[in-house]
């Protein structure tokens, strides 16, 4: 795999990672009530604690039943330890349930790899994340762009 | 057992490619490999992203369909080491060391692998089949199965195990006399 796909797949992993640390955000996102065009950064652990690890935001978050929160035209960047990009995700819509440490949306999903050298998208996805363990569910059409051979020759 | 190794060119060689499968794409080297499946899902403990359900991967040199297509994520700076396809198997490649021969293969499972021991290359891609139903590798020069069937792409070449060969080429020329010199 070429460089960019091995940037991809660490990026993939730091948005997981990152929405893990939503459970944190969830304190940030409005817990009641109704926000527009936020934004919320989420920072490394030192010694890097000076850069940005993610930057969550939205257009929209509405509180839902059971503590669950409605995030419209979802968007996430990550971000290596020197600033550069590393991952981007984007969803029209995404429910986030921190309690549960889930997300999920049937919504259209498009990850970008910082370099654009690879792309994968989804109609539909779940994230769901434990202390040690987390997984990416693609739900429906899945289509992933590599910019180089996957397979060097 | 015995393990028969036979280079391909030695029975390929000298002869084009007629079609024996899906179109190849017309594509220059160091264009894009695409994915697409029904469904997917990665697992960060396993660091396994698989594909599921009509899987097709379109790469400039190979066309590969399976149900289902796992890839071990390597750790950063690592070369990918390890792809597994699964069900229904076909896989359509131009091997670049044997003079760009077409290849039309079949099989139940195919298994990609790269290491570096030793300094050493070693990348296969390991073909197998089902019981009585042993992979199968086309080419325009005739027909192989063997089990397994193993594609090594460090030496550019074929092993085969208890294979059986059919020859398209006919035995004897257009005038009807045979080629054979006796």
């Amino acid at each position: 795999m070429k460089s960019g796909g091995k940037i991809f797949w660490g990026g993939l992993m730091a948005v997981i990672f990152c929405i893990v640390a939503g459970r944190n955000l969830a304190q940030s996102l409005p817990p009641i009530g109704h926000a527009q065009d936020f934004s919320t950064d989420v920072y490394y652990d030192p010694p890097n604690g000076e850069q940005i690890k993610a930057r969550l935001s939205g257009a929209e978050a509405l509180p839902l039943p059971g503590g669950l929160l409605d995030v419209k035209q979802f968007h996430m960047d990550t971000f290596r330890t020197n600033g550069t990009p590393q991952v981007s995700a984007t969803a029209a819509s995404c429910t986030f349930a921190p309690l549960d440490s889930v997300a999920y949306s049937p919504s259209h999903l498009l990850v970008v790899s910082g370099d654009g050298s690879v792309h994968v998208e989804s109609d539909g996805f779940r994230i769901v994340w434990q202390t040690n363990a987390m997984s990416v569910t693609l739900s429906n059409n899945v289509h992933a762009v590599f910019e180089s051979e996957l397979i060097k020759k | 057992m015995k393990t028969i190794l036979i280079l391909l060119l030695a029975i390929c060689a000298g002869a084009s490619w007629s079609q024996t499968g899906s179109a190849l794409p017309k594509t220059a080297p160091g264009q894009k490999t695409e994915i697409w499946s029904k469904s997917g899902y990665y697992d960060n403990n396993t660091r396994e992203q698989v594909f599921l359900g009509n899987v097709r991967v379109v790469d400039p040199k190979i066309i590969l369909t399976c149900e289902q297509l796992t890839v071990n994520v390597p750790e950063t700076g690592q070369r990918l080491s390890r792809l597994t396809a699964e069900t229904n198997v076909v896989i359509d490649f131009v091997d670049e060391k044997s003079k760009d021969q077409k290849y039309h293969v079949t099989a139940a499972m195919a298994v990609y692998s790269y290491s570096v021991v030793n300094s050493v290359t070693n990348e296969t891609i390991t073909f197998t089949g089902l019981l009585g139903k042993p992979p199968l590798v086309d080419t325009a020069q005739g027909t192989i199965s063997s089990e397994p069937l193993v594609w090594d792409r460090a030496a550019g070449r074929f092993i085969f195990k208890d294979y059986h060969i059919q020859l398209n080429q006919s035995l004897t020329d257009t005038n009807g006399s045979s080629p054979l010199k006796l």
